[in-house]
């Protein structure tokens, strides 16, 4: 599972940033897709499977992704490739962040990424079964890509530490000098319902965003699903290591 | 199971206005239209931006009930930042718009142009991209219906109670990563002989006309006019 960050609540300078890390990184990986041979076709299924699986809502619009999975599979960089096709696609095709691609792409890659080395390296000798490696290179992989998240939603703001105030409002303690709430409110400029004060940044640059709640409110559906997904990786591992061992044994 | 294949469905077989334009002109509009959205910290302003996206959903013939159950997974994502955001005035209202707004521009856009159409913009500059991109459009629709079908299956044989569904949906997917190996080789040896060499070339069958110039120069008027008022 992942959040899947939508449309107009990031600045410009971070969703931009995304996109520019990413153009690097598809340049950068270029030659694998032109000597890809079979591994293309194997990877646009991969792709597939994981768009099919991430339309489909558990309930409430969360889903699995299966990402750390693949890029169990299939490695670091073609599931670099298969995150980035999957969010350009679902951009488009409802679940919206069409500017958000680079930043969710990496979101997906990190926990991929995450998950292939955690799975091939270091995780090797503490867990000696495949099944139980994979659950948990899965479920850190997944954490490493919530904490990534948080990092994204807390750095549009100047001073990260504030962020975990209770409340906007609770900033100002009655003890506080009036001249101090005075200049407060000053610095933040408050959303325009008339229209008059665009000047093309998102208030998302505006110190009014509660941490807290926000990692109150994703954390625990995370976490839910997360051991939901680690649970699924346990069992498609034991599976492939029955039919098919040479898929995850390297 | 998966909706998203409607989007492809309205954008194969509609025939409005807006289908027959060159995806040059439309991708444009889209852009121009996405960035006013994202860059417009008014309420207000983006209330009419999603009243245009509504509307240009309607002309286009694409049923509204279905784009706004669309654009209601950004909705409960947006609503996560909107609900972090709470106190500070209209702020978490206009997240919120701006997420359903933004993404029925992208599904208005997307139900209007075929998915190879769109592909053809980066044919020029990533032949590699594109062809992964098209194995992966064309997998998504053979697999939709192989996923359906197990899905079924198992339905029938009382897979799906909660207590063996966790290991029931782990074995059927273990089930198709295994079967992609084998797949993804045959259908590799089979388009290789054909000629494949790792790039294809699309280009859109349809030709720039002024008509996709007056689709341009209509949506900078209507932006020009949501930053007058």
């Amino acid at each position: 599972m992942h959040i899947h960050i939508p449309d107009g609540v990031l600045p410009f300078w971070l969703w931009g940033g995304g996109y520019a890390v990413i153009l690097v990184l598809l340049g950068l990986f270029s030659n694998f897709l032109r000597r890809g041979g079979s591994k293309i076709a194997l990877a646009a299924m991969f792709t597939a499977f994981s768009l099919i699986v991430m339309s489909v809502p558990l309930g409430l619009p969360v889903h699995l992704n299966l990402l750390s999975l693949v890029g169990i599979i299939l490695g670091p960089i073609w599931s670099f490739y298969v995150a980035f096709v999957v969010n350009l696609v679902l951009a488009g095709f409802g679940h919206g962040g069409a500017t958000i691609v680079g930043l969710n792409t990496l979101l997906l890659w990190v926990q991929a990424a995450a998950a292939y080395y955690l799975f091939s390296y270091l995780l090797r000798p503490i867990f000696h079964q495949v099944s139980l490696r994979a659950a948990a290179a899965v479920f850190v992989g997944l954490i490493i890509s919530f904490g990534f998240l948080v990092l994204l939603a807390a750095l549009p703001h100047q001073r990260p530490m504030q962020l975990f105030a209770p409340s906007h409002h609770h900033h100002h303690h009655a003890e506080e000098s009036e001249h101090a709430i005075h200049h407060h409110a000053e610095e933040i400029e408050p959303t325009e319902i008339d229209g008059h004060h665009d000047h093309g940044q998102s208030p998302a640059s505006d110190e009014t965003f509660n941490l807290t709640v926000f990692v109150g409110l994703s954390g625990p559906l995370f976490l839910l699903v997360a051991i939901f997904e680690s649970l699924i990786a346990a069992g498609v591992a034991g599976f492939i290591v029955k039919v098919r061992p040479r898929m995850l044994i390297r | 199971m998966s909706s998203i294949y409607l989007i492809d469905f309205y954008a194969s077989s509609g025939c409005s206005f807006f289908h027959r334009r060159h995806v040059i002109g439309k991708f444009i509009g889209y852009l121009l239209l996405l960035l006013t959205t994202v860059f417009t910290s008014s309420l207000y302003r983006v209330g009419i931006l999603l009243i245009v996206a509504l509307t240009l959903l309607f002309i286009a013939g694409i049923p509204l009930k279905q784009a706004l159950k669309w654009a209601a997974y950004p909705a409960f994502f947006a609503l996560i930042f909107a609900l972090a955001q709470l106190g500070s005035g209209l702020l978490p209202y206009l997240t919120l718009a701006r997420a359903v707004t933004a993404a029925l521009f992208s599904i208005f856009f997307f139900t209007t142009t075929p998915f190879p159409e769109f592909l053809s913009i980066f044919s020029g500059i990533s032949k590699g991209l594109v062809s992964f991109l098209l194995f992966s459009y064309r997998f998504f629709f053979l697999l939709l219906s192989t996923v359906e079908k197990k899905l079924r299956i198992m339905k029938l044989r009382g897979g799906m109670c909660w207590k063996r569904l966790p290991m029931n949906l782990a074995k059927l997917a273990g089930f198709f990563f295994v079967d992609f190996i084998d797949r993804s080789e045959t259908i590799y040896q089979t388009v290789a002989l054909r000629g494949f060499t790792g790039q294809i070339f699309i280009t859109s069958n349809k030709r720039f006309q002024f008509t996709d110039l007056i689709f341009i120069v209509g949506i900078l008027f209507l932006i020009s006019g949501l930053l007058w008022i």
